[in-house]
């Protein structure tokens, strides 16, 4: 994954974000578990990296950190506010996972027809 | 390319143009010492598996699990570092990787797969803020210290309920997944810094070796140390790329809502990051500032319970919370612990004057790196931390100290047997100082695991809980009247395992403390009765509801730190047996339970 990549952490973001939105579902135990991991671990960070150029030797870590943290925020706001609700929870962070994912994948689309047709 | 070429890695003489015949050598050399390297680490991985029987039905030894366990699974400890280094020696990234994958699963995978339930008594109070959180969907503010910086809780709080996954499953997993992650995020901090990839993976397996602290339980400080690295990597970056800071804030901001003292640490950091312009911008340091202090202004109440947030006495703060006499096995666990922090600073320390000294070009990184190391430092001077502080600083000081010695370490391992040819050739006359170099650093490497092993499984069977106490102790808790006192003789019992602890805790706060932090009762022997009969009057008159739970773990537990002299638990047992004012409610194998009758008196 490279910071220049405008296809893979988008691509990886928009998988990651789908796996939330799924893992929301009624779903047996085990594979809301494999969905979430797949979710926290990849998801918000794929989405962020699609914008922000994350340093390289450093991608590997903070992908799965910015996730984790996006995370405990979420589900710090949650207890102390009082508005525990796990599903709307994570679909409160899987869509906009999968939002900023297929925007960034869509704008690099629009750019590579623009360069095919130039 | 083959897979021993992908395990051996990118041939480097080749790609230094050298001659045919050196480059046959070289590889013949990587890939003796990658097939070596595998071996090894397979074989280490072997014998823990087969031998994982032994260590979970190993019985009682003063000197802990190592002391108990087949001599093979020691040997298994020791093959790690061998396996470690052979593989760096030649060059081998991919053996080193496994090499390091091994030998964190040698030294974790008995915490998951050689006991029934998560080590250490006090794991467990972190599973009832957790319940708490899943039953009512909010926090207790007020309650105790952890409502008040919910992130990790809540964070597994939403999990389990996503997916119906049990806290002490959780738990019980978390430490050998811990390593590994501590360990893979080390390796990504260290080529942040700029090491070189065998570099790296050397700063990866110096951070696992020596953690010997036993902070890998599940618990807030694991999560925000995790997280903590990853904020030091992007620090790391932040001069070539300014977003970096940000992300690092946004990371930071979550560290901030789950644990009390990670955040102070990254801002020591941050500060000297600051003033060596290794980060940018370098203003940023006011944010992570105002992060910090705005979140504890938030809920200054509950931690002004605790005294003044600064207590400038740093030999007090650096004192430990450990009570008790001590035992032989006590003793050689301390003293190995000590020795590999002590080899670890000093080690560190000295390698880092050196540097800073003579290597001008490089000085300013080592500046940085010297932060990492020994920012933590600082919280001496103003916390004791419940006498944990020591620990934390050692915890804290790893990856710094890690990312200092590693290349010093890898250019020792790399000059001797099956180093690269050329490099051997370049030591010239010195050839023989090499070889002894390589030598001296497989020693170091070995010694530092055994030394951390028995650090860590010293208090192995002081800190096993049983199913017995973990289900009696949560049976309490759901069915007792929130008034009751829940009375131990020392730690050693799974306490606040479920939300209703808050109804006791709201109550009295001290409702479970053990009878060692009472006044006069530490190192009793109970010869005579006098304390018991004391305690029970005392309770009978004051109307007092209460059990005292006696385990077999808080009699290990009292052995190993010299608590109680030996046989004080069994007298005290004894002694409430025969009072009738306390009824025998339950007794197994592992865990005796009396119960304060009251209504005797009325």
């Amino acid at each position: 994954m490279s910071r220049s990549d405008p296809v893979i952490p988008p691509t990886l973001g928009l998988a990651a974000g789908i796996a939330g939105v799924f893992a929301a579902g009624p779903l047996p135990g085990w594979a809301v578990g494999m969905l979430l991991v797949a979710f926290i671990l990849l998801g918000p960070g794929c989405a962020l990296a699609s914008w922000v150029p994350i340093p390289s030797p450093a991608v590997w870590l903070v992908v799965p950190a910015i996730g984790i943290s996006v995370w405990l925020l979420a589900a710090t706001v949650m207890a102390e506010l009082a508005i525990w609700d796990p599903q709307l929870g994570l679909l409160a962070i899987a869509a906009p996972t999968v939002t900023a994912s297929a925007a960034r994948l869509a704008v690099a689309g629009a750019r590579w027809m623009r360069s095919v047709r130039t | 390319m083959t897979t021993m070429d992908s395990l051996v890695g990118a041939p480097p003489a080749i790609e230094r143009g050298e001659q045919p015949l050196v480059y046959a050598r070289t590889v013949q050399r990587q890939r003796l010492g990658s097939a070596s390297s595998l071996t090894i680490s397979l074989v280490a991985l072997g014998i823990t598996l087969v031998t994982m029987p032994d260590l979970h039905d190993a019985a009682y030894h003063p000197y802990g699990l190592l002391a108990a366990a087949p001599l093979a699974y020691v040997i298994a400890i020791v093959l790690g570092p061998l396996a470690f280094a052979a593989a760096i020696a030649a060059h081998a990234r991919g053996a080193a990787w496994v090499a390091l994958g091994s030998s964190v699963l040698v030294m974790r995978l008995p915490l998951a797969l050689a006991t029934d339930l998560p080590l250490y008594s006090w794991t467990y109070k972190h599973f009832g803020v957790v319940d708490y959180i899943q039953t009512f969907g909010t926090v207790a503010h007020g309650v105790d210290i952890y409502h008040s910086w919910p992130g990790v809780f809540a964070g597994v709080a939403w999990i389990n309920d996503l997916t119906g996954v049990e806290t002490v499953d959780v738990a019980h997993w978390f430490t050998p997944l811990f390593q590994v992650a501590l360990t893979g995020a080390i390796y990504v901090c260290a080529r942040c810094f700029g090491l070189s990839r065998e570099a790296s993976l050397v700063a990866a397996f110096v951070g696992h070796l020596v953690n010997w602290v036993a902070q890998d339980y599940f618990s807030p400080q694991a999560v925000a140390l995790l997280l903590g690295v990853a904020v030091l990597a992007l620090l790391g970056r932040s001069r070539r790329s300014p977003a970096a800071s940000w992300i690092a804030l946004a990371i930071f901001a979550a560290i901030t809502v789950s644990h009390q003292l990670t955040p102070y640490w990254l801002v020591a950091i941050v500060a000297a990051f600051a003033v060596l312009r290794w980060v940018r911008p370098r203003w940023i340091v006011v944010l992570f500032v105002a992060v910090v202090v705005g979140y504890l202004a938030l809920n200054y109440d509950i931690v002004a319970r605790y005294g003044s947030l600064l207590q400038f006495d740093v030999l007090s703060n650096a004192n430990t919370n450990v009570e008790g006499a001590g035992s032989p096995g006590h003793a050689l666990s301390s003293l190995a612990g000590r020795a590999t922090t002590a080899a670890l600073w000093v080690g560190t320390a000295a390698v880092w004057i050196v540097s800073v000294i003579r290597q001008k070009r490089t000085r300013r990184r080592m500046l940085a790196l010297g932060a990492l190391a020994f920012a933590s430092f600082a919280l001496l001077a103003g916390q004791s931390y419940g006498g944990e502080a020591i620990f934390r600083v050692m915890l804290y000081s790893i990856v710094g100290c890690a990312l200092i010695l590693a290349p010093l370490l890898t250019r020792a391992l790399q000059s001797g047997i099956g180093g690269r040819v050329r490099a051997r050739r370049r030591l010239g006359p010195s050839r023989r100082f090499g070889w002894i170099a390589q030598t001296a650093a497989v020693i170091a490497l070995s010694v530092t695991a055994l030394a951390s092993a028995e650090a860590n499984f010293g208090g192995w069977f002081a800190n096993r809980v049983s199913k017995d106490s973990y289900v009696g102790a949560t049976e309490i808790l759901l069915t007792a009247d929130p008034h009751t006192l829940m009375i131990g003789l020392a730690p050693g019992a799974p306490g606040r395992t479920v939300a209703r602890y808050t109804e006791f805790a709201t109550i009295n706060g001290a409702f479970d403390y053990g009878v060692n932090n009472w006044y006069g009762w530490l190192g009793y022997d109970f010869r005579s009765d006098e304390k018991v009969t004391k305690m029970t009057d005392d309770l009978v008159a004051a109307d007092q509801p209460a059990v005292v739970f006696i385990t077999d773990q808080m009699k290990i537990y009292s052995d190993y730190y010299g608590m109680f002299p030996p046989g004080s638990i069994d007298r005290y047992e004894e002694q409430l047996r025969e009072n009738p004012h306390w009824r025998l409610a339950e007794e197994t194998p592992t865990l005796t339970f009396f119960e304060l009758e009251l209504g005797d008196d009325d």
